[in-house]
């Protein structure tokens, strides 16, 4: 979720929408602890905390500082809520995949009855199956793709195939199809391409007369 | 008398910066305080998560008020032959805001002028205060300053409001984007709404009823306390409470447990677990073993404090769950068997992979052993082994456990003892003042894979720069130094260098190598020895000799430190340089051999040619190294003959044979010196 721009009471509406889900912060031990979160081959980062209920980081609360390496202005205050382990506590639940999804007239449905059978096939392609030679083309054509677009003006679905780039990078560094030196030569790629469609995108609202940034009071 | 309260009111403030972060809020403001001459008796500091403050007792209410004395024009400039004012006159009346009848006649030797006393009033604290905070602010050492919403302003984090008091009275102000008042806020939870703060004496107590302690180490005693109430054995580390101080405002210390099962689990990792994840405090027996239960200090006087401690207790399970997990299935696969996957992990792009580096470890370990004897086959194989244990999964999730957790999966796979001890030791030293490798074995792999380190970075261009320094290389070669003269291994650091280029196969762009790692090294010794309280000129002294076994040169900084404050020292010095002159100048060589008796005309020729033959006599029976104290002691008898020597003893004489005579006794006497130390260089 993010609030842009991040307004002075951003930590009181969050701790109220605790309150909301049924946390009462005067039983538990709610605490804001610094932690400070970056994407480098984004070119994002922020500062900010992660927040603790018991000792249980529950949340990750970032003000974005930088995007695309161009500096926000104005600052968005973005909240990651870390739904599965709130409802964790919530349900007072050691295990994940016994979280209750929805009680229905046939009985109770778990987490794991949705999820479980996902998370197995799905960890078995990322870390095992997935076809890496078509994964290096995949990242490649994305490449392209993308500066194909921001070169042509168009930020939005360039920013798309970033994230495609972005996704299939990831793929390959689970499938550990990646060294080391590898490994930093691709971050850059998608740095480079996010950089680019960040300066895109901010030229084209410039062209607009960024007209969500406007004073709308007076 | 009027206190002044500031306080800067924040979202959370990083835990570790709190208290570097306050002091140096405090000091910025007492220097800017005796810069603009506001007196004051005492101040007081205050730092939680959510506020920076500062009490200044008795401060003054306006600086003093002064005269200022102006020159206006020349007095016969000043008035014309008919006494009129001159322009020139007018005008310098007109800039001081008075008439020409209030001037006045300064005089001194140079000569007379019209003049002016203004009397300038002292500035108010309602006047300095606003721009010594903004200053003191902008002065704090933050590392990443952050903006927050439409803002321009930077600060740690966001702020919410800014007290001035100055005994009852608001200091009205813009700072940090606040309207300066005397509202602030207490405890998150367990106070609500905004608080007035009357006055600067009543700051810390109205906060308390709001369920904030704001005094830092007032709030840190009470952890400590709470935390030893709740258990005798918590095994409090010093940086960790500090941590935790910042980040409580209302400290309350619970006790949970874990399950004994996973007591099974290296308690290196457990304590890590413990301490730096999840910031609680470990249980040890009085036989130093880790027991089941930890304190933990919330900021919350719970409704329901054993939900919080199920809570707790929950998160630490799975981490530990996780922990046990890792480590069984590590063991599955001996650390010998995972060599090969060190050929995935690159050690630095231009150095090859980890695999490379094991391979030019175990031979460098080897070497050292040799000259240290350490065992050479258990050497061998501990260089081969030390990076394997970072392909485990356990060193995945706690990456502090490197090391450590290879000596663990060395005994599991059988390995000899001191190869696992040299595995879990060779780290050490991870920072100043940490242990050193206790084993021998530990301590020549520790040095062998910081120097590989060294020589490789360096020889591929890498060397640190300004403040920069990603590959740790100064801590290494702090660490390299520290084992070989506290562990009194007396090695050539030169000749150890040349062992770790050799055993790298691929060749090194730097062909200078050797000596740049060298003098990076050994640069290292000033702020090593100005952190000891060993001066400059002492260590000049010893290095002017050009020695490369580091322990050498600690036996011969520690006897020139003593022999600095003996009575004898400061003379002999002078003499050494007088002397170092002296043949400095010489435009021919001496060609004499031995001193010639028969040359000497004067008592103190004699005198001194004695003194000298003894103490050459005393330097051949002290040739041990270990013995530069002694030989310093002994060489201070030669202060008076040398004294006297220069006092009587024309030297410069145009008998030539018999000034060559002399310049030879003093050659002698510079040599004697220069088998410690130049002592020349002593100030």
């Amino acid at each position: 979720m993010t609030l842009k721009p991040s307004p002075s009471q951003i930590q009181d509406l969050y701790l109220d929408s605790l309150r909301a889900l049924g946390i009462d912060p005067l039983i538990d031990d709610i605490r804001f602890v610094e932690d400070n979160w970056e994407h480098p081959a984004l070119g994002a980062w922020g500062l900010g905390w992660e927040v603790w209920q018991n000792g249980l980081e529950i949340t990750q609360f970032t003000y974005f500082q930088q995007v695309g390496g161009l500096e926000c202005k104005p600052v968005s205050g973005e909240i990651t809520y870390g739904l599965e382990r709130l409802a964790m506590s919530l349900q007072g639940v050691n295990n994940l995949y016994d979280l209750v999804w929805s009680k229905t007239a046939l009985g109770t449905i778990t987490y794991g009855d949705v999820f479980h059978q996902n998370e197995v096939e799905m960890s078995t392609y990322n870390f095992d199956l997935a076809n890496v030679e078509l994964l290096f083309k995949q990242f490649l054509t994305y490449e392209q793709e993308s500066l194909r677009l921001i070169d042509k003006g168009f930020p939005l679905p360039a920013y798309e195939m970033v994230m495609k780039a972005s996704h299939t990078f990831n793929l390959l560094d689970a499938r550990g199809a990646l060294s080391v030196t590898e490994r930093q030569q691709y971050i850059l790629k998608i740095r480079r391409l996010a950089k680019a469609v960040a300066e895109s995108y901010y030229k084209a609202r410039e062209t607009l007369g960024f007209p969500l940034l406007q004073d709308k009071i007076s | 008398m009027t206190h002044f309260l500031v306080e800067i009111h924040t979202e959370e403030l990083p835990p570790k910066a709190l208290p570097k972060l306050a002091r140096a809020f405090l000091q910025e403001i007492e220097e800017r305080l005796r810069k603009v001459e506001l007196s004051f008796d005492a101040t007081q500091l205050f730092a939680t998560p959510r506020r920076l403050a500062v009490i200044v007792k008795n401060l003054a209410e306006r600086q003093a008020d002064t005269l200022v004395e102006r020159k206006g024009p020349a007095l016969q400039a000043a008035f014309d032959k008919d006494n009129n004012p001159t322009p020139a006159c007018l005008g310098f009346a007109r800039s001081c805001h008075t008439t020409v009848d209030q001037l006045l006649t300064i005089k001194n030797a140079t000569g007379t002028w019209v003049g002016f006393q203004q009397a300038v009033l002292g500035k108010s604290v309602g006047e300095l205060l606003p721009t010594i905070i903004q200053q003191a602010l902008d002065a704090l050492p933050i590392p990443k300053r952050m903006r927050w919403g439409n803002q321009t302003i930077e600060f740690v984090r966001p702020v919410h409001s800014v007290i001035l008091l100055y005994g009852k009275q608001v200091i009205d102000a813009e700072i940090l984007g606040c309207q300066t008042g005397r509202k602030t806020r207490g405890h998150r939870f367990m106070s609500s709404g905004w608080l007035d703060i009357n006055q600067p004496d009543d700051y810390s107590a109205q906060l308390k009823e709001a369920f904030v302690i704001a005094d830092f180490n007032e709030r840190k005693s009470v952890i400590r306390a709470a935390a030893i109430a709740k258990n005798s054995q918590v095994y409090i580390n010093d940086a960790l409470l500090d941590e935790v101080t910042g980040l409580v405002e209302w400290p309350v210390a619970i006790e949970g447990n874990f399950d004994e099962i996973f007591l099974a689990i290296p308690q290196e990792a457990l304590i890590s677990a413990m301490q730096d994840h999840q910031r609680y405090f470990p249980i040890v027996d009085p036989n130093g073993k880790l027991c089941s239960q930890f304190i933990t200090i919330i900021n919350i006087e719970s409704k329901d404090p054993e939900q919080v401690i199920q809570g707790n207790e929950r998160v630490l399970r799975a981490r530990l769950a996780d922990a046990a997990f890792f480590f069984e299935t590590d063991k599955k696969v001996t650390l010998d068997n995972r060599i090969e996957k060190l050929k995935q992990i690159i050690f630095q792009a231009k150095l090859g992979t980890l695999y490379d580096k094991a391979q030019r470890l175990s031979h460098l370990t080897l070497a050292i052993a040799n000259l240290i004897a350490a065992d050479q086959q258990a050497a061998a194989r501990a260089g081969f082994l030390a990076k394997a244990d970072l392909t485990t999964a356990l060193v995945g999730e706690f990456p502090e456990l490197q090391g450590i957790a290879g000596g663990y999966y060395a005994l599991a796979d059988g390995e000899e003892r001191q190869v696992a001890t040299a595995l879990s030791e060779h780290y050490l030293p991870r920072f100043s003042n940490d242990a050193l490798p206790a084993s021998t074995l530990g301590a020549a792999l520790a040095i062998a894979d910081r120097l590989d380190t060294l020589v490789g970075l360096f020889g591929t261009n890498q060397p640190p720069t300004g403040d920069k320094d990603p590959f740790g290389l100064r801590r290494a070669a702090i660490g390299v130094l520290r084992i070989l003269i506290e562990k009194k291994f007396n090695l050539d650091l030169k000749a150890l260098i040349e062992s770790a280029l050799s055993a790298y196969t691929i060749p090194l762009e730097n062909k200078n190598v050797v000596s740049d790692v060298l003098n990076f090294m050994l640069e290292r010794l000033k702020p090593f020895y100005q952190d000891q309280g060993i001066a400059p000129d002492v260590l000049a002294a010893v290095t002017a000799l050009s020695i490369s076994e580091p322990y050498d040169l600690h036996c011969r900084i520690q006897a020139v430190q003593r022999f600095k404050s003996m009575p004898e020292s400061n003379a002999l010095s002078v003499a050494n340089k007088r002397v170092s002159n002296m043949l400095a100048k010489l435009t021919t060589p001496i060609y004499l051999h031995t001193v010639d008796k028969t040359l000497f005309e004067m008592e103190e020729e004699r005198a001194l040619f004695t003194a000298l033959t003894a103490q050459q006599k005393m330097l051949t029976s002290l040739s041990d190294s270990t013995q530069y104290q002694v030989i310093l002691a002994e060489l201070a008898h030669l202060r008076e003959p040398v004294d006297n020597f220069f006092d009587k003893v024309l030297i410069m004489t145009e008998d030539l044979p018999r000034r060559e005579n002399r310049l030879l006794m003093l050659k002698e006497l510079r040599e004697l010196f220069l088998h410690v130390a130049d002592i020349a260089l002593l100030q």
